[in-house]
């Protein structure tokens, strides 16, 4: 019996198949092609559409760094981190600065990536129009006609209702001013990173089996109507306590002892970063 | 079955591929110790490599060298099976027969707007993409512009624009020349030729 | 001495998987591969059908592994199942040539052939059975040599007869054409699609169909199927035409020899039903008439609720009906594979504490924004 393990996990079949989903998806931006998801040793629903993706690129010489919430330390990012370390022998780091390939699940890194860098990011539901068309079929023709009005009248009634549009993470954007793309459910802080960003970002769903990419600086717009702009979360009057950072996304903590409610950096390897740079007196 | 090493080779010509697709006009090489040799195929070493890196046993593949043992190797090398112009799903355009490349090219797929991928993807055997005629790039993949220059002969420039006048619908190219450097333009980029061809 | 990172992820993992294994280990026993191959073979079956991996004894293995979860079991074998290289494809098999344990009609009294019961929980008194506290190896053993002793003797006479041509049973089906009463079906050579290895599309084909049925979860196959002739789907009430359990051969060809030629490498078991629907039909001259439509099931192993109900939703599919969701495939084949929906249920576990922060600040500045009105 075989036991030994193939080079990141995938035969080299299936890794041909998502290399040519990822090369076409990288020529028809935004675009959700499909591929036949292989089944991997983690669970459907927890990033095996990213963890495909990340298996099909890595190579001896990548560090890779894995992050779900925005931490390295989150239980589902050791997992997968783990999976990939022990299928290729691959170097990890928190640091993003250092990493070439990133697997992340609803964040963005706060630190700009770098070109060459390459952003892997876990989709649970690729398609925006979902909410508003159940059927498959039925939104792959509204993609293929551009036909976006459903996700626009969502919009509208949401203002109607609420006075504001009412999408939290996974706001939809507009990809090379042709197809409309869900972003993951990263939170409306982070759309404007994926704009024109150096590095090149790639979406795998795994479940849904669709693979999509941003290629780097790409036009990438928040859907949003002239009159009502869109609108990231608004952290207000709110800092990190560690370190005053008020730019960052944060993290809504109680504190066991006093009960009082405080804040801190969501990104923990950017956190740690900031304070190692405070206490070496470096400038940024 | 795909040995040890060639998992590796293969997984290094992606990166590149990607590289190339995704930054477009960046000099991107396939280095030679990652090339072997291929005594029977009449296409070039380089894209041999690429097409081991790419197809497999579900993709078709039209060679337009015409010579049974080319197309052979290829079968060997990738188990892809043969297509027409029209259906394959990879294109391969060698550098020696500048006339019958506009018409193959013209037939590649392009895709629905339902299904943008099921397109083709050409494969371009050229003699420079380093020199010759200057293009300038715009679009996804290109901070600003870029320029480049490529050195190949037949017109290739207005059939692709034809063929990628319906976004999504499209081919996306790869050029490879003799030293192994790859230059691809993805069907979002825009190309418009710069000045008077330089001399090569 | 910089900060470092809260490090306990790890650990935690690590912790949990110690205690995952404890509780299998708690009472000091480890169930025998073989005694799960042996004693719990319809849960083999199960697992092996929705695995879409013909192998008892690591279905049991798996089995054993995720302490009888047949969902988790499932999700073992079929991520096992994707390293597995693939050598060959079997010829086509037909099911006419299956070794049959057991066959039944409903639809008919008395068959060519004869109906024969086999092995089959239908007729026990479903009574808790305490002496199967004290039943040893011993007893198990004990009673097989005696059965094989007494009862196959019996009739491995009349068996042998029955071997070849004669051994074939003729099909129910076939009757019913002959009567005119099912029309001859249209055969297609067109080459199945692999949905384990090409992506799913709509609308699907039968092959994929057929293949996505035949993995789905028993439970959520037999839901469904319930749901269509119970009233979310037809008005008419299916008959079974054919219900049959046995072993199929499976060949492969290869012409390494020269010329081609196939060789046995092995049988698996398999439930195949063909159900009768009565529909409506067009004669040649255009008049409609009843005649009767055909669902097919097949299953690995001995499965026959989920082979029964698969027959059913496969017959929906091809006849959709837009009021009957049971017709829709987008809606049925979607939802009833084991790995997929168990896996995108649990994911809701995992931290969504960044997204639910971004839900938080929606509503809170909405009622902010309304609070000033």
């Amino acid at each position: 019996m075989i036991r030994e393990k193939h080079f990141a996990f995938l035969d080299e079949n299936s890794k041909r198949e998502i290399r040519r989903a990822l090369l076409k998806a990288v020529a028809i931006p935004g675009y959700q092609v499909p591929f036949a998801s292989r089944e991997l040793p983690i669970a459907r629903g927890w990033g095996t559409g990213g963890v495909q993706i990340t298996l099909s690129l890595v190579g001896k010489g990548d560090t890779i760094k894995v992050i779900d919430q925005g931490s390295d330390e989150s239980v589902n990012a050791v997992s997968l981190r783990s999976l990939i370390q022990e299928t290729t022998g691959v170097s990890s780091t928190i640091h993003t600065a250092q990493a070439t390939l990133i697997q992340t699940r609803h964040r963005i890194p706060e630190r700009p990536l770098k070109e060459g860098q390459i952003l892997v990011l876990q989709v649970p539901l690729p398609e925006p129009l979902r909410n508003v068309e159940p059927s498959e079929y039925k939104t792959k023709k509204l993609h293929g006609e551009a036909d976006y009005s459903g996700v626009w009248l969502k919009m509208f009634e949401d203002i109607m209702r609420y006075g504001q549009v009412a999408t939290d993470a996974d706001h939809p954007v507009c990809v090379n001013g042709r197809y409309v793309m869900a972003p993951s459910p990263i939170p409306r802080f982070d759309n404007p990173k994926m704009n024109g960003s150096p590095a090149l970002m790639l979406f795998g769903a795994g479940r849904e089996k669709k693979i999509y990419a941003v290629p780097p600086y790409t036009k990438v717009v928040s859907l949003a109507f002239d009159d009502y702009l869109f609108q990231r979360e608004r952290f207000a009057g709110k800092k990190c306590r560690l370190t005053g950072l008020t730019n960052v996304y944060l993290d809504e903590l109680t504190d066991e002892k006093t009960g009082e409610v405080y804040y801190q950096t969501n990104d923990s390897s950017y956190l740690l970063e900031y304070l190692n740079r405070e206490k070496e007196g470096e400038t940024e | 079955m795909d040995n040890r090493n060639d998992v590796y080779r293969t997984q290094k010509i992606f990166r590149l591929l990607l590289q190339s697709m995704a930054y477009v006009g960046r000099n991107v090489r396939i280095p030679e110790e990652m090339v072997s040799s291929y005594p029977n195929s009449r296409i070039s070493p380089a894209m041999m490599e690429i097409l081991k890196t790419l197809l497999d046993g579900g993709m078709g593949v039209f060679c337009g060298t015409g010579d049974e043992k080319t197309v052979r190797e290829i079968q060997i090398q990738t188990s892809a099976h043969r297509a027409e112009a029209a259906a394959a799903d990879f294109l391969v355009i060698p550098a020696d027969v500048p006339e019958d490349a506009a018409q193959w090219v013209e037939q590649a797929k392009t895709g629905t707007i339902y299904d943008p991928q099921r397109s083709a993807t050409v494969l371009i055997e050229c003699r420079s993409v380093r020199k010759g005629t200057a293009y300038r790039c715009t679009g996804p993949g290109i901070a600003g512009a870029a320029d480049i220059a490529v050195c190949c002969s037949w017109g290739w420039e207005e059939i692709r624009r034809k063929k990628n006048r319906g976004f999504p619908l499209g081919i996306d190219c790869i050029f490879v020349d003799q030293e192994g450097n790859i230059l691809s333009l993805p069907r979002t980029t825009k190309v418009e030729a710069k000045a008077e061809k330089e001399a090569f | 001495m910089g900060y470092v990172a809260v490090k306990g992820g790890a650990e935690a993992i690590r912790e949990s998987n110690l205690l995952e294994k404890y509780q299998r280990c708690r009472g000091g026993r480890s169930v025998c591969v073989d005694d799960i191959c042996g004693n719990l073979k319809k849960l083999v079956d199960c697992v092996m059908s929705e695995s879409s991996l013909y192998s008892p004894e690591l279905a049991a293995l798996a089995i054993k592994q995720a302490q009888g979860d047949p969902a988790e079991a499932v999700f073992i074998l079929r991520a096992h199942r994707s390293t597995l290289p693939r050598l060959y494809v079997t010829t086509v098999t037909d099911t006419s040539g299956m070794q049959v344990e057991r066959r039944i009609s409903s639809s008919f009294k008395d068959i060519p052939g004869g109906q024969i019961l086999g092995a089959s929980p239908d007729f026990q008194h479903r009574l808790l059975d305490y002496d199967l506290y004290e039943e040893t190896c011993g007893d198990a053993r004990a009673f097989q040599e005696q059965y094989e002793e007494e009862i196959l003797r019996e009739i491995g006479e009349e068996k042998e007869k029955q071997t070849g041509e004669a051994g074939r049973l003729p099909r129910v089906v076939d009757y019913l054409r002959s009567q005119n009463l099912i029309p001859e079906p249209v055969l297609s050579d067109e080459a199945p699609h692999d949905i384990t290895t090409e992506p799913l599309v709509f609308p699907s084909t039968r092959s994929i169909r057929l293949q996505i049925l035949t993995r789905g979860m028993t439970g959520a196959v037999t839901a469904l199927g319930y749901a269509k002739i119970r009233g979310f789907g037809i008005s008419h009430h299916p008959n079974i035409g054919e219900l049959r359990v046995g072993s199929l051969p499976l060949r492969i060809a290869s012409d390494l020899s020269g010329t081609r030629e196939e060789y046995y490498i092995g049988e698996v078991e398999a439930t195949e039903v063909e159900i009768f629907m009565m529909e409506e039909q067009q004669e040649e001259n255009e008049k409609s008439v009843l005649g009767i439509g055909l669902g097919y099931g097949l299953c690995f192993g001995q499965n026959e609720a989920k082979a029964i109900a698969m027959s059913v939703l496969e017959y929906s599919m091809e006849h959709p009906n837009p009021r009957d969701p049971t017709s829709d495939e987008e809606f049925v084949l979607l939802h009833i594979d084991a790995v997929e929906s168990a896996g995108f249920i649990s994911h809701l576990k995992l931290p969504h504490y960044v997204t639910f922060q971004s839900k938080l600040d929606r509503i809170r500045n909405i009622r902010k924004e309304n609070s000033h009105d």
